[in-house]
């Protein structure tokens, strides 16, 4: 069976419990937390070892978590080591982040473009997206800088792309010369 | 060297750049989760098409083969280095196709149509023929009833081939299955230089580099590369490349037979091909079947030789056939004719290597039911120096017998009733003088027919050659001289004929057969057998 669904499954069921008793924008924080520690790697380490029992592992999750979680995703992590899903943990996190925006409407735009882009570029951006109805969800956007694109922009909403960016032009222009027929044989 | 003008340079490029849209266009993206084994799974691509194409940042091209619930499996067309996991892969739009052109003939390319000879870019007119097309209906076609000489004795008389027929050679490994698909090549000359070509596709699947080279060096030397093209998969290419080798021949054949033109298509060999395709399922985690080959192998093949028919004579119905690419739907000729003609045919001949003659494996069972008949080359009647090693027992035609010309099918039939006589007589020919005369008369003449329908490689015989000498061996003319001497009168004989007797070959070749004809072949039989007691 695939992973997917387990992962589905249980991110699925702990927002539903968050927010039947209201306590979703904490979990959703203590989800974040989660996936911070785990970048450790002592810690990603203790998930995936099968040799720690899980009493250990509960004892290092109380040690962690107790007092900085709440009450619901304390239980949680719980009955996940009781069920050997521990490994599972941080793709669980990252299926229940994805779920909530999905829930909440929020679309992830990434924009990368080759120099820090001022606040108020990235404000017009916003307003002309959603003026341009590519989504009318709401916007979150990731900017980064990349300079190996030279120049331009390259924006990406979930499945679409749009690249803008000179290094792109480049490759284009590059693929229509060196193309087969230009290639003389000797 | 030559001296290129820097003006003609910097002008190409303007043009090319100028060509080069600049107009950011919107594409659907996905990430590489894993990539490896020639498998990459991709994350993203929502509306990914079963079969498409996808592009990796590399430039290499694959194809998506399974979509499942959190990611899409696809098979690389290409080499992996520098694909990483967190790499982006764009959607083209595009399904699997070669593009086809008339200048394609005489060349060496790979499945995706790049030419692997080293002879330049493949120019002419291109059209795009998708590498998975469905078989013609029932409507676009018609009954095979138009031979495919192959030049080999043994099959024009007892197992003759249709065009538009599905003629499986099977055998063990060096029974000569490939020298009878190049002998059946170099024999479609004589149709290249009538100016009606068989045009010749020989698709090379999982097999040697070295063989490749040598096919291509053979006919080359008999000329027949003027209306051939090898699609060449060698056992160092990916395994995807292998299994879509014969569906880029077929792709080429359709282009051929829906111009209302004749195509002849070799697989070499299917097996190797199954094997490929089952490396692909398993790595793509598709549960193995029986002898671990995945459940739609039968499928594979059934639709891969589905596509080899004959296409109804009638134009404007042949022109509505289902299935037809884009590319070919509104085209016009050089005269300004609708490309699309009926009449055309595509022949395929696949081939199977059997392990130890076990033809009831799961393999060649699936493509002897899938075919119209079975050519059975046996090791050891190859060792007994009976070449081409053809089993005419357990060989059969299915279609072909209402494709042959009247004067070979009226000589065959009385042929074909000696040999099973003769086989059936044949252990009792130990016991030599104890046995009656009528006996010894069937065991003698069966003995000298066996000589007949010994040939060599690359000597393909014309249609009136063969229907003559047949005519003299099931007429018993040759039970006076020693069987060891029938090759020696065999030659002579056929030379005879060429040079004395031209117009009665072609009298015969044509279909014609009378007694005034046999009259004249039975002449030069008495007038030679002289010299052979």
């Amino acid at each position: 069976m695939s992973l997917h669904k387990i992962y589905n499954r249980y991110a699925k069921s702990l927002i539903e419990i968050s927010q039947d008793r209201g306590e979703l924008e904490s979990t959703i924080e203590n989800a974040k937390l989660f996936l911070e520690v785990a970048k450790v790697r002592d810690f990603s380490n203790l998930l995936k070892n099968p040799v720690f029992k899980s009493e250990l592992k509960l004892k290092v999750f109380d040690a962690i978590f107790k007092g900085k979680v709440n009450e619901i995703f304390e239980k949680f992590l719980v009955l996940t080591v009781k069920k050997n899903r521990e490994v599972l943990l941080p793709e669980i996190m990252k299926e229940l982040l994805l779920q909530n925006k999905k829930m909440k409407k929020i679309t992830d735009i990434s924009l990368t473009t080759a120099v820090d882009l001022p606040e108020e570029f990235i404000a017009k951006l916003r307003a002309s997206l959603r003026n341009a109805s590519i989504t009318d969800d709401n916007i979150e956007i990731a900017s980064k800088t990349d300079k190996s694109i030279i120049g331009g922009f390259v924006i990406q909403v979930e499945d679409k792309l749009i690249d803008s960016s000179i290094k792109s032009k480049l490759k284009k222009i590059e693929k229509t010369i060196i193309d087969e027929k230009h290639i003389r044989v000797i | 060297m030559m001296n290129i003008k820097p003006d003609e340079i910097t002008a190409i490029l303007k043009q090319q750049i100028a060509g080069t849209k600049s107009v950011a266009e919107l594409e659907e993206v996905g990430t590489v989760l894993q990539v490896g084994d020639g498998i990459a799974r991709i994350y993203g691509l929502n509306n990914v098409q079963a079969g498409e194409l996808v592009e990796f940042e590399t430039g290499t091209q694959a194809l998506v083969l399974n979509l499942e619930e959190d990611n899409i499996g696809a098979v690389l067309l290409g080499p992996g280095d520098h694909i990483e996991e967190g790499s982006t892969v764009k959607r083209t739009g595009k399904i699997a196709s070669i593009d086809v052109s008339e200048e394609m003939v005489g060349r060496v390319i790979n499945p995706l149509g790049h030419p692997l000879d080293g002879k330049g870019a493949i120019g002419g007119k291109k059209y795009e023929m998708p590498l998975e097309r469905k078989a013609p209906g029932v409507i676009y076609r018609r009954p095979v009833y138009e031979p495919l000489q192959t030049g080999i004795k043994a099959i024009d008389a007892m197992i003759p081939i249709g065009r538009g027929q599905r003629e499986l050679i099977i055998g063990d490994r060096q029974t000569g299955k490939t020298a009878i698909a190049i002998d059946t090549i170099i024999n479609q000359k004589e149709n290249y230089d009538k100016g009606d070509p068989v045009y010749c596709i020989y698709v090379a699947s999982g097999q040697k580099g070295s063989t490749v080279a040598q096919i291509q060096k053979v006919l080359e030397e008999h000329g027949a590369m003027a209306y051939t093209i090898i699609v060449s998969s060698t056992a160092a290419d990916p395994a995807p490349l292998q299994v879509y080798a014969p569906f880029a021949g077929a792709a080429i054949g359709e282009f051929f037979r829906d111009q209302g033109k004749h195509a002849l298509i070799i697989y070499d060999d299917l097996s190797k091909q199954a094997i490929a395709y089952r490396e692909v399922s398993l790595l793509l985690r598709r549960p193995p079947g029986r002898e671990a080959y995945p459940g739609d192998v039968f499928y594979l093949h059934s639709r891969l030789l589905e596509r080899a028919c004959k296409v109804i004579e009638n134009d404007d119905v042949a022109r509505n056939m289902n299935d037809l690419p884009d590319s070919l739907k509104n085209a016009k000729d050089a005269n300004g004719e609708p490309f699309v003609k009926g009449g055309g045919s595509l022949t395929a001949l696949p081939i199977i290597e059997t392990q130890a003659a076990d033809v009831s494996a799961y393999i060649p069972t699936n493509v002897i039911s899938i075919t119209d008949g079975q050519i059975f080359l046996e090791s050891n009647l190859f060792n007994a120096g009976i070449r081409p090693a053809i089993n005419i027992g357990v060989s059969v035609s299915r279609v072909g017998g209402s494709a042959q010309v009247k004067s070979m099918k009226k000589v065959a039939g009385s042929l074909k009733l000696d040999m099973a006589q003769f086989r059936e007589l044949e252990a009792f020919a130990k016991f030599g003088s104890d046995l009656d005369a009528a006996t010894m008369k069937i065991i003698s003449n069966g003995l000298r027919n066996v000589e007949i329908l010994k040939q060599g490689q690359y000597a393909p015989v014309s249609v009136g050659k063969e229907v003559a000498i047949l005519y003299v061996g099931s007429k018993g003319l040759l039970l006076d001289i020693p069987a060891d001497k029938v090759k020696a009168f065999e030659e002579m004989f056929l030379m005879t004929m060429e040079n004395s007797h031209k117009e009665t070959l072609d009298q015969l070749a044509a279909g014609k057969i009378s007694d005034e004809l046999l009259g004249v072949v039975e002449t030069v039989t008495k007038d030679l057998i002289g010299n052979f007691k």
